[in-house]
């Protein structure tokens, strides 16, 4: 309990006093009305929450993050088991991943607008572009870093292509991928606010662009505070995820190479 | 074992009642204490985990005792003094990988008030000293682990200080290398004569080395020992291993390593 | 070793003559072939337009990311040595730097307009917090071994952040410089499109909208090649600053 407090103590401290000190600087009228008082926005933050306006577009974003995040992942871990496996795929298709990862998947929008128009469709479209590259470069990565000895057994003992790939080289790989989902998962999400907000017509980004061209300050300060919540929580389960994964992988790998 | 006094000028490093205690509560070294004479070479065994180098840094400055003191030249040492240098175990993560060796022999030299040449000269011999005059221009992480630990003390040597602690400092490499880093060790002795307190868990390099030897229990650390080892100079690495006074002296010291002494030395 | 690279270019090859042939047997107007594309590409961009629409947008990024480097490595230089500055300081950075960094661009706009000072400012924002949490683990990760070091030779604090912290932490650094350039790149592009009169990403979206259709592959293909130009020449930077790093750990390894 004691080591908790010493830990969060100093942060929220810090926290608490920032936004006291705003607070009283936006009462006094010291900061400019552009900038609402911390209360103002809480405020605001409860009551879109509770009225519906701000949680549905929040269950918007929610969602289509998820369903994007979720085919970015199943695609970029089939292509980079494929990759990773067979010699042939990998050099055909590295040089064009070499060639479009570097890119600003965000520079795309408008092509994506172009073909999907403005809804839901293009939103996934271009999150599951932009998710699916740091995916599958953290998959490669995890696959090529199977052990060869562990290769060179299960070849020994005669073990077949698909039961190596289930026993060997996926577990070894679950770091990598455990990486690679966490960095994917923030991204999407990142990129979800982005496109509701450049081209979006809901969720929390659209939200948001709304406020500020209506001049809703507070609730528009709300709605980012929001898009923050959500990208920590976001980033704090999946890299709990990734630590437990890295953390029982060695012993799955020693299983995997006794077995 | 009692000596004559020693006049105090002669003493280059008093540790009069040395306690450390970690952050943690735990007591590292309970009471320790020990001289160290002008020129002489100065080993101090003992099993691993014995809090040999939490020893090492609070001599040299670097961690303040728990109670207890250290004087250096009859001064009370308080922060690290510039007489007093030490050599660490991990060369590798001592030096500085994006300096040059002569760079990191002259890094110490940049808060000495001397001119370019002089600073040149210095480096130059130091290197000299150490044999790695050839290697001027390279990385450390170019050479073996045997050389980067010369550079170390090369570097250590360049800054010219009265005592040298070294912590282990060939705990890292194989048995020829140590071999060789021990007798350039005495003979930056013979040649700068720099005083030597060196810690080790080997107690034939203790032996091949020193001219005393203090035994150290596991922690909480006292001396369980100090024995001298009068064996002839210059020692040389068979003739002085192969010679009865020397292998009784070490076998005399494995079977104190890991006691608890019913008293100690008498300061 | 040869043959598989040319498995890869073969590969790309392939792709884009399939694409100009469908392209020009499909007709379709949103897909124009590659080589229409090209031509619209010289056309457009050896041009004024270039410097109009190309010009804005790099030197934005630039100042921003400078901006946010310098900021970014001295502060997190400042709070990677101080323990009190890193227990307090460093949550609050996790969490910010969790926020998409694109939502505070409405921000921008109200506090700022929609000017080169905003989107400036908005790149600053999102580049500086991966920059400022490598340094401060960079910092951070300074072998006590060579802070002592530097301390028994009579180094004092600030002496040993510059002659030891600093250089030890350029990795890690350069790594938080990497992403921060990839993050200033997203946000001249979105900040562009939402609040822009000129700048490529002002001009892509513009072109789809107008249904100028080569106009805007043609704005992605420059936004792209200047994306590989800016890598390649932060590339060309680490590997001179680093040349000592890179040598150590193919050693390492």
């Amino acid at each position: 309990m004691n080591a908790t407090v010493t830990r969060w103590a100093p942060p929220l401290g810090f926290v608490v006093v920032l936004l006291a000190a705003i607070e009283v600087l936006s009462r006094t009228g010291v900061l400019p009305p552009d900038i609402p008082a911390p209360s103002a926005v809480a405020g605001a933050l409860v009551r879109e929450l509770a009225d519906g306006s701000l949680s549905s577009q929040l269950a918007t974003t929610v969602a289509t993050w998820a369903v994007a995040f979720a085919i970015a992942v199943a695609l970029a871990i089939v292509v980079g088991l494929l990759m990773g496996t067979i010699p042939l795929v990998y050099d055909a298709l590295s040089t064009l991943v070499d060639l479009l990862r570097p890119v600003p998947s965000v520079s795309m929008i408008p092509l994506a607008i172009l073909f999907f128009g403005l809804g839901a469709e293009m939103r996934i479209v271009m999150i599951v572009y932009a998710a699916f590259w740091p995916m599958l470069v953290n998959t490669l990565y995890g696959v090529r870093s199977v052990d060869p000895v562990a290769l060179d057994t299960a070849r020994n003992f005669g073990t077949s292509g698909l039961d190596t790939l289930a026993h060997v080289v996926l577990p070894a790989a679950l770091p990598g991928i455990a990486t690679g989902i966490r960095v994917s998962a923030s991204l999407a999400l990142a990129v979800t606010v982005t496109v509701e907000l450049v081209a979006g017509d809901s969720g929390i980004g659209h939200y948001i662009a709304q406020a500020e061209q209506s001049s809703r300050i507070a609730p528009m300060y709300a709605a980012i505070v929001l898009s923050g919540l959500v990208g920590w929580l976001i980033n704090a389960a999946f890299a709990k995820l990734e630590d437990r994964v890295v953390f029982w992988s060695p012993s799955v790998r020693r299983a995997a190479e006794a077995g | 074992m009692t000596r004559a006094p020693v006049a105090a000028r002669d003493l280059v490093l008093q540790v009069v009642d040395l306690q450390k205690r970690y952050g943690t509560g735990t007591l590292a070294i309970e009471r320790i204490s020990l001289d160290v004479r002008r020129g002489e070479f100065v080993s101090i065994v003992g099993p691993s985990g014995a809090g040999k180098t939490t020893l090492l840094k609070t001599v040299c400055g670097l961690l303040a005792p728990t109670s207890g003191r250290v004087l250096l030249d009859d001064k009370l040492v308080t922060a690290p003094p510039p007489e007093m240098v030490l050599v660490f175990q991990d060369y590798a993560r001592s030096l500085f990988p994006w300096l040059t060796v002569t760079a990191n022999v002259a890094f110490p030299l940049r808060k000495k008030r001397l001119t370019p040449s002089e600073k040149a000269s210095l480096v130059r011999e130091a290197l000299d000293a150490v044999g790695l005059t050839a290697f001027a221009g390279h990385y450390p992480w170019q050479l073996s682990g045997g050389m980067q630990q010369r550079v170390a003390i090369a570097r250590a040597v360049a800054f010219r200080p009265e005592i040298l602690l070294l912590d282990e400092p060939f705990a890292s490499v194989d048995a020829l290398t140590r071999a060789d880093l021990e007798d350039v060790t005495l003979r930056l002795r013979a040649e700068f004569g720099i005083t030597m307190l060196l810690v080790t868990h080997d107690i034939d390099e203790a032996v091949y080395l020193s001219d005393r030897v203090f035994v150290l229990s596991p922690p909480p650390s006292v001396i369980v020992r100090e024995i001298a080892v009068p064996l002839s100079q210059p020692r040389e690495q068979e003739r002085t291993r192969s010679d009865a006074a020397f292998l009784a002296l070490r076998n005399e010291i494995h079977r104190m390593i890991g006691q608890r002494p019913e008293r100690t030395i008498a300061p | 070793m040869r043959a598989r690279r040319l498995l890869g270019l073969a590969t790309i090859v392939v792709l884009l003559l399939a694409w100009e042939v469908t392209a020009r047997v499909g007709n379709n107007v949103y897909v124009p072939p590659p080589s229409q594309i090209a031509v619209t590409f010289a056309h457009e961009w050896f041009s004024p337009q270039f410097a109009q629409e190309a010009v804005p947008s790099i030197w934005r990024l630039l100042a921003g990311f400078i901006i946010a480097a310098i900021v970014g490595v001295a502060l997190g230089v400042a709070i990677g040595v101080s323990d009190t500055l890193y227990r307090t300081l460093d949550p609050v950075l996790q969490v910010l730097r969790a926020l998409p960094p694109t939502a505070v661009i409405p921000v921008g706009i109200l506090l700022l307009g929609i000017g080169d000072w905003m989107k400036v400012a908005v790149i600053v924002f999102g580049a500086i917090w991966p920059i400022l949490v490598n340094s401060v683990d960079g910092a951070r990760s300074v072998s006590s071994e060579r802070l002592d070091t530097a301390r028994n030779f009579g180094f004092s604090r600030l002496e040993t952040i510059v002659a030891v912290t600093f250089p030890s932490a350029l990795p890690q650094i350069f790594a938080g410089l990497r992403v921060g350039l990839a993050l200033a790149f997203i946000m001249i592009v979105i900040s562009e499109m939402v609040g822009g009169s000129n700048g490529l990403g002002y001009a892509i979206l513009s072109a789809q909208r107008t249904f100028s259709i080569p106009e805007m592959y043609a704005g992605i293909v420059l936004l792209a090649i200047l994306g590989y130009g800016l890598n390649a020449l932060f590339t060309l930077l680490e590997r001179r600053v680093l040349a000592w790093h890179l040598g150590s750990t193919a050693v390492t390894r």
